[in-house]
């Protein structure tokens, strides 16, 4: 394969974060703990999107906070064009924090409500760039041309702009270290159906023009098919699937994807849900199930299922299933 | 058939609820007529600040005091003007006849009651108790799928997910027998394998006779759930209609943008079509028609007049130009 020769430039192995529960009774035994991510391994090519789909809990955003080095992982690295992420002092690791910026879904909580747009904007390329003056002032305006904000904006405060506004501003300052990858946690969730389109196709045209890579993070799953190359789904901290974002649709083969795909709600009235939806709830991640994560919510579990937990196995090109009936039963 | 079982369960006719704040007059809702039948799903969608919750809390005369009014309309459900009853005989209206859900189960919760008590609680204020009581929550916890319903009648509300929380108050809400039950945005919190459980629900509970108003921006829940739309921009109804007939063939141009506008699973393209501009200002809306800052089709009539609501068939649109009956915006 000619895709194996280009070097990723985001590579997750093995990335699992527990959070041990504070209070251990027993101190001979292992503390209790969150599994939020179970060694989960992914890559994202230069100029590519991957997305990250899963239920509320499923571990999106701990991955998000590990690859932004908000949190420690408790085993699995993370590398950046090669280097490993996790080790990093000094100067690669101030690097590596203006190579790789991210939004998350409620912009005006990250902003100081003192704050002019001039300084929001061009604090980063300040303290990166060493940015003063007229420099830093053009800088700011064409910031804010890119993301579609006129210019003369750059003396308001973000309170006296709308929640799609503020959002923009979210991305030019994510933009203003030029960056090479932006983490998306949930990027438009927080906005108007009529502003989530604009907020969304600003995102492809910058990484059009930027040459960006976006890990983007979002529980609706037509957004990150819409805007995803390769996409990952996510079940209680496991990768259970993983395939083109054409494929999802097309071809998807986990019992959870399939589950997943059909409960969301199509907006059109010729294509109603005739699959009656799954049933129960995901169990909690302080105590995830033996076996396959999924299988006491899956309509095709066997008994094996609940003993054995399921290897992620390559069923195509760039298409990886964790089921013990891939290939098998579950037909195409 | 008798003229008053014909009648719609629900009109309401120009209804107008304002809120008379420091900054001016917000008009929430702004001559707005709807009609809800007996076993009918209709579905109220618009955006944040288009004026959903404040038709519902209108119904229910619980807009906000004192700077939310109702300023005029008629709100009749089976013959009755609720608008005209006093508040004890609304509360008995509130209580029996139309029941509410909302976004968030725990403000609505009491969270120092288990769920049995609360749940027995309103099966007994509205004296539906015949037998044991314990018996009836159970029945009445079993009928919305709460698994092992006999123990976790116990549990307070905290010990329930969300989606079994929205579960418990859809127990309370029907706990009544109400005719009318107002969801406002039941499912935005929830995830969306557990919002397709709620969905399920909602189907058999309207099997009988019960007439739903479903609030929600999402515009796949109204194809997916509802029989006919209500879509709402800046206070007003701008299109309603079956839902086959507005998503397939709408004929206001917001209605035709903002479905032009929704990613669809299995459709990837290019770019997304994309309304241009804000929503609103709810103190100074647009003269005029109120989409006319962001239509493509505007003109100068679309910027001096409001359009009135007109019908053609079993659509209702508020457009100078409406569509002709094709989703034709292209992006
Ligand atoms: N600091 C923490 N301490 C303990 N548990 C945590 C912490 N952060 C996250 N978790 C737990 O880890 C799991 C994964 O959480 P995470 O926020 O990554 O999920 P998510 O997929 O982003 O969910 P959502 O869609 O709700 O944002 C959850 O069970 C969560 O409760
Ligand atoms: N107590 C209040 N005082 C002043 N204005 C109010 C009040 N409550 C609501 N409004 C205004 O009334 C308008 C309609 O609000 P409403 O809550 O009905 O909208 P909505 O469609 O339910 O929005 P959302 O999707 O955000 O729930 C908004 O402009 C809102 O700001
Ligand atoms: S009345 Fe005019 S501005 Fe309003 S929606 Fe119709 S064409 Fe557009
Ligand atoms: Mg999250
Ligand atoms: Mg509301």
């Amino acid at each position: 394969m000619t895709q194996t020769a280009i070097t990723p430039l985001l590579e997750v192995n093995q990335l699992t974060k527990r959070f041990p529960l504070r209070r251990s009774l027993a101190l001979w035994r292992e503390p209790p703990a969150v599994r939020a991510v179970e060694q989960v391994s992914f890559q994202i090519n230069e100029g590519a999107t991957y997305g990250l789909v899963g239920e509320s809990g499923s571990g999106k955003s701990t991955i998000a906070r590990l690859v932004l080095l908000l949190e420690k992982p408790t085993a699995g690295e993370v590398r950046f064009a090669g280097e490993s992420i996790f080790p990093m002092r000094g100067r690669p690791l101030r690097a590596y924090r203006s190579r790789v910026q991210a939004v998350f879904q409620d912009p005006s909580s990250s902003f100081s409500p003192r704050m002019r747009v001039s300084e929001i904007l061009g604090e980063l390329p300040m303290l990166h760039q060493g940015l003063r003056g007229q420099a830093r002032r053009e800088r700011v305006s064409g910031l804010l041309e890119l993301v579609g904000l006129p210019p003369a904006y750059a003396g308001r405060f973000p309170h006296e702009f709308s929640g799609g506004q503020r959002q923009r501003l979210a991305i030019a300052r994510a933009i203003s270290t030029n960056p090479r990858m932006l983490v998306l946690d949930e990027p438009v969730s927080a906005l108007d159906v009529s502003i989530r389109a604009q907020v969304l196709n600003l995102l492809a045209d910058l990484q059009q023009q930027l040459g960006l890579s976006y890990l983007l993070i979002a529980h609706d799953l037509a957004i990150v098919q819409q805007v995803s190359d390769m996409i990952g789904v996510l079940y209680l901290g496991h990768l259970v699937e993983e395939c083109p974002s054409e494929e999802l649709t097309a071809q998807p083969l986990h019992p959870y994807t399939r589950a997943l795909l059909s409960a969301v709600p199509v907006p059109d009235p010729a294509r109603r849900a005739k699959a009656l939806p799954l049933q129960g709830e995901i169990p909690s991640a302080l105590d995830p199930p033996p076996g396959c994560v999924f299988h006491t919510r899956c309509p095709l579990a066997l008994p094996r299922c609940a003993a054995e937990e399921p290897p992620l196995i390559t069923v195509a090109p760039h298409h990886q299933v964790a089921c013990h009936l891939v290939p098998g039963q579950v037909s195409p | 058939m008798t003229a008053a079982e014909r009648a719609p369960l629900l009109q309401v006719r120009d209804l107008r609820t304002y809120f008379y704040t420091r900054a001016g007059v917000v008009k929430a809702v702004d001559g707005v007529d709807f009609a809800v039948q007996r076993g009918e799903i209709v579905g109220l969608v618009g955006e944040s600040g288009s004026g959903k919750s404040n038709v519902c809390l209108s119904i229910l005369n619980l807009v906000p005091k004192p700077a939310g009014r109702i300023v005029s309309g008629e709100i009749v459900l089976e013959g009755t003007n609720l608008l005209g009853l006093s508040e004890r005989a609304m509360r008995t209206v509130r209580g029996r006849d139309v029941a509410m859900i909302l976004q968030d189960p725990l403000s609505s919760l009491n969270p120092v009651f288990t769920v049995g008590d609360q749940v027995g609680e309103a099966l007994r204020v509205h004296g539906r108790v015949s037998g044991d009581l314990r018996e009836r929550v159970i029945g009445a916890l079993q009928k919305v799928h709460i698994p092992g319903a006999s123990t976790r009648l116990r549990d307070y509300p905290h010990q329930f997910s969300g989606g079994m929380r929205q579960r418990v108050m859809a127990a309370i809400a029907i706990s009544c027998a109400p005719k009318l039950l107002l969801a406002d945005e039941p499912t935005t919190a929830l995830d969306v394998t557990i919002q397709a459980q709620f969905l399920q629900l909602m189907r058999e509970l309207r099997e009988g006779d019960l007439g739903i108003l479903y609030v929600t921006h999402d515009l796949g829940v109204v194809a997916q759930l509802c029989d006919r739309v209500l879509v709402m921009y800046a206070g007003q109804i701008v299109e309603s209609g079956t839902v086959e007939q507005v998503f397939h063939a709408p004929r206001h141009p917001y209605t035709a943008a903002l479905i032009s506008s929704v990613p669809v699973l299995g459709a990837k393209r290019r770019r997304l079509y994309q309304i241009e501009g804000q929503p609103p200002n709810p103190l100074a809306p647009p003269a005029g028609c109120r989409f006319h800052p962001r239509c493509p089709q505007a003109d100068d009539q679309c910027r001096a007049a409001m359009p009135e609501p007109a019908t053609d068939g079993n659509v209702t649109y508020r457009c100078w130009h409406p569509l002709n009956g094709r989703l034709s915006v292209t992006p």
